[in-house]
């Protein structure tokens, strides 16, 4: 789809740049260290999971990345630029033009149709001077291109998280951040999604940073993040977590009648 | 951004609907009261401005509204005062308010001296009084009060019959013999005499040797040039009715303040996860502020739209079932308005565009 990113793929560079992370969240006069010290580098179009349990950390890191909220301690770097430190609207433009995002419930806006929910990031006024796809191009990769003038409530949870992979790459965004995008689905779905997922990686060298507690869905990945209570626990090749897969199918398995 | 608004508000009729609707009962509320005083002092001055004087005489601090003022002046003085030079005509009037059906201001006149100063009425059908009790009314008393040649109007406890109809805009709509009005509330005296000037561009200069006229005597007597009359009566002269419309215009900001807060609050508490995936996909918290507060300009504009309609359309219903009604609305006020709505729904919407702004996403759409 992108000849240049072909050749830039021959010498890989760290895109996300996670130093020193830390997030605390204060609510009444407690406070809670959400993440403590995370430090995380992911390449070029790399496919990285991150997994852990419900509260470890990783969709805060995940938002942090994204610029969606300010350490307590530490910086992110996308590309070079420290997000962290940048100002709200220099955040917000960074988020538009070189991420997609991706979410476990979706989020489209229920107001809005297929077409226009994909359009939403273009619509943020951002991207003036770039082309970009068109939206038919990006439904007919994620093959929903019927479902163009429809509203999105009317779509089944596949579709819609379709549409939610669209509308992240409309303004072809280097990075791709999806937070538990298969959580909601069941598991044909699911698959089909993540079938998806790894033809755009290798059609447009996206780099993914994905959330998961999914071993399936970690074991597809380049490399896994497992977190625990803020920390990064250790990581793991996805050869490693072939039991884990095994251990996960057998639990998800009916029950023989 | 305009997308966003249009299909935000489209999606959800009820509350678009409700806001504009209310903003629009607000605005109309003003509009029609501001209306009917400007229109109503209007139509007086040009009904006042067609007896076709140039100047006239009235007791010291008079009303300039014909019927308020007390019978005081002898009416006598009329005929004095053709002696002062460039005075053509003069006519003395004797008015009354009568509250008898509604306020309706009657005018005792000699109509001889009357028709000097005017020119004549212009009959519609019937003629000049054929006695003490009959009485004059103009075409459109006889819409309004439903009366013909030969019916009966009563007016100070007595009973006058039409007997001729005329032309609007001579002043009142019910003319009654100067000496009967005499007779009945104030003998010999009336309360305004009306200046016929030998030039119209002499009126100043009149007006000037009136008040030296008998060594002064006219010194402190109210002489007003009729044509300046436009100016001396608006609502600012009507004690009262300024701070009323001003009154009138705060609540309806108000009004307008509370509907379109209300709305766009529960609107950003409700949608609090829309706005974070708006943030997450890229939107500063200026673009969320621009747009709560564009979908409230929206509001507020189609709102005031709706109001000016409302206004056309009470004016006309209101005109079909009185015409003795007038409506003047005047730019400038309906300008200040529709801007005091839209400031007031811009400012109802500013504490929702803050509080969606401020709202984090990273709180709004975590989902573990």
């Amino acid at each position: 789809m992108n000849e240049t990113r072909h050749v830039e793929a021959a010498s890989p560079r760290a895109v996300i740049e996670a130093r020193g992370l830390s997030k605390t969240f204060a609510c009444d006069s407690q406070t809670t260290a959400a993440l403590e010290r995370v430090d995380l580098t992911v390449q070029q179009g790399e496919f990285v999971a991150i997994m852990g349990p419900s509260g470890s950390g990783k969709s805060t890191l995940l938002y942090l990345i994204a610029g969606l909220a300010e350490p307590t301690a530490g910086e992110v770097r996308i590309d070079g630029t420290a997000i962290s430190s940048l100002p709200d609207a220099e955040r917000a433009r960074m988020r538009s033009l070189k991420m997609g995002f991706v979410f476990q419930r979706f989020n489209l806006l229920g107001f809005l149709s297929v077409r226009h929910n994909i359009e939403v990031p273009r619509l943020l006024g951002w991207n003036s001077s770039r082309k970009g796809r068109t939206v038919e191009e990006l439904l007919a990769a994620v093959g929903m291109e019927k479902r163009i003038r429809q509203r999105v409530s009317e779509l089944s949870a596949g579709e819609q998280q379709r549409v939610a992979i669209a509308r992240a790459l409309i303004n072809e965004p280097d990075i791709l951040l999806a937070d538990e995008p298969t959580g909601n689905l069941d598991s044909r779905n699911a698959e089909a999604i993540l079938d998806l997922l790894l033809r755009l990686k290798r059609e447009l060298r996206l780099t993914i940073l994905l959330v998961t507690h999914n071993p399936d869905v970690a074991a597809l990945a380049d490399r896994i993040v497992e977190m625990q209570d803020g920390s990064i626990r250790r990581e793991w090749k996805p050869e490693d977590v072939r039991p884990w897969v095994e251990w996960h199918r057998k639990l998800s398995a009916p029950f023989p009648g | 951004m305009l997308k966003l608004i249009f299909s935000s508000l489209v999606h959800h009729p009820a509350r678009t609907f409700l806001c504009v609707f209310m903003v629009g009962v607000a605005l109309v509320l003003g509009l029609v009261i501001k209306g009917l005083a400007s229109g109503l002092l209007t139509e007086k001055i040009v009904r006042t401005q067609g007896i076709g004087a140039d100047l006239m005489l009235q007791a010291p601090r008079s009303s300039y509204l014909l019927g308020l003022g007390r019978n005081v002046l002898p009416a006598r003085m009329a005929e004095k005062l053709l002696e002062v030079e460039g005075v053509k005509a003069a006519t003395p009037v004797a008015t009354e308010a009568s509250f008898t059906n509604r306020l309706e201001v009657v005018f005792g006149i000699d109509l001889e001296t009357f028709n000097g100063v005017s020119g004549g009425f212009r009959y519609v059908a019937g003629g000049p009084f054929t006695g003490p009790y009959t009485a004059l009314v103009d075409d459109v008393y006889t819409r309004t009060h439903h009366v013909g040649l030969g019916s009966k109007v009563t007016y100070l406890n007595h009973q006058f019959t039409v007997c001729g109809i005329v032309e609007h805009g001579k002043g009142a709509r019910v003319f009654v013999p100067l000496a009967t009005l005499q007779d009945l509330v104030a003998p010999e005296k009336c309360a305004v005499i009306f200046l016929k000037c030998s030039s119209s561009d002499a009126t100043e200069v009149v007006k000037e040797r009136l008040k030296q006229f008998q060594g002064g005597a006219l010194r402190n007597y109210q002489i007003t040039a009729m044509r300046d009359l436009t100016t001396l009566l608006t609502p600012s002269a009507i004690v009262g009715l300024q701070e009323f419309l001003i009154v009138v215009v705060g609540f309806a900001a108000v009004i307008n303040f509370l509907v379109i807060f209300l709305a766009l609050y529960t609107q950003v508490l409700a949608h609090t996860r829309e706005i974070g995936i708006l943030r997450a996909l890229g939107a500063t918290r200026k673009y969320i502020i621009n747009m709560v507060l564009g979908e409230a300009l929206f509001l507020g504009l189609v709102g005031a739209a709706l109001g000016l309609a409302a206004y056309q359309m009470t004016k006309v219903i209101l005109l079909s079932l009185f015409p003795g009604l007038s409506f003047l609305l005047p730019l400038d006020f309906t300008i200040e308005v529709v801007a005091v709505a839209l400031a007031s729904a811009v400012l109802g919407a500013s504490y929702p565009a803050y509080r969606a702004a401020r709202s984090e996403p990273i709180v709004v759409l975590s989902y573990e």
